[in-house]
């Protein structure tokens, strides 16, 4: 980031320090995630009707995934088999993890668990977890008397 | 495994040319997994979220170099409330040994995984001669 300039107008100020915030946050994110493959980078997304959650889970037997949901809380977890080393094959280099996994988050209200949904496609796991009816905004018609 | 299939892994030989992105992004090194056996190399690697067609393998001269690129993924009509979120790419290069037949590399992605065979070339193989008898 060398190439950025020095002077920064104070509403910029703001912004500069929010943009370096998340390239940070992206660096830890993503830096080690190989190194801590109990620990896999998750982003959430959320809108009125729900969240949506992915997690990176690359070479992980869709079977082998578990979702679950707990009022609010979201788990996953699963776990990934090391590379076999076969007859005649020996690993010169092992950066990648292996292992198991298992993340929780608490979500800003409690999901519908009968309709929650889960694909994993390219190792990337998507969570579709739509919001429980009491928590969904309603509106309340005032009556006139 | 001798001196020269060694330089085919060589930890100190990653990060050759030093090109920095002017897309002010944050490249990632790639991590890998690398395998030795009789006739091949194999090496492994994570790249979740990444189409076959965003991910580059060249050998330019000696250098194998293994680019690719995670789009986005922002879901329209939310908005984005914890993780990363923007575009993720990493890279990483290895010199090849002279062992290896360049070629004959091939790469496959399956499950958001990158695998590399690097055969080696069937001068270096092990060769039986058989003896005529004259």
């Amino acid at each position: 980031m060398t190439t950025r300039t020095n002077v920064l107008r104070p509403r910029d100020l703001f912004r500069e320090i929010e943009r370096m915030q998340a390239e940070f946050a992206s660096v830890f994110a993503h830096g080690n995630d190989s190194y801590a493959p109990g620990h896999p980078p998750v982003s959430v997304w959320t809108n009125d009707e729900g969240a949506l959650l992915s997690a990176e889970v690359p070479g992980v037997d869709p079977e082998k995934i578990e979702v679950s949901v707990v009022g609010d809380t979201v788990t996953i977890s699963g776990s990934r088999a090391p590379e076999q080393a076969t007859e005649g094959v020996e690993f010169l280099r092992r950066e990648r993890g292996q292992g198991g996994f298992q993340r929780s988050l608490h979500l800003p209200f409690k999901v519908d668990a009968e309709h929650v949904e889960a694909r994993c496609k390219d190792g990337i796991l998507r969570v579709t977890l739509p919001k429980a009816q009491e928590a969904r905004a309603r509106k309340i018609e005032v009556l006139a008397h | 495994m001798n001196e020269t299939n060694s330089q085919a892994a060589n930890p100190q030989a990653t990060e050759s040319p030093r090109t920095e992105s002017a897309r002010g992004r944050v490249v990632h090194v790639l991590r890998v997994d690398v395998a030795e056996s009789k006739d091949s190399f194999l090496v492994v690697a994570d790249l979740p979220g990444v189409a076959q067609e965003n991910v580059e393998v060249t050998v330019e001269k000696n250098v194998l170099t293994i680019s690719a690129r995670a789009d986005a993924r922002v879901p329209e009509g939310f908005a984005h409330r914890f993780g990363a979120e923007s575009p993720i790419e990493w890279r990483r290069s290895f010199t090849l040994g002279d062992a290896i037949d360049r070629e004959a590399i091939a790469a496959t992605m399956k499950n958001g995984i990158l695998r590399l065979t690097l055969p080696k070339a069937s001068r270096v193989l092990p060769r039986k001669i058989s003896v005529q008898a004259a």
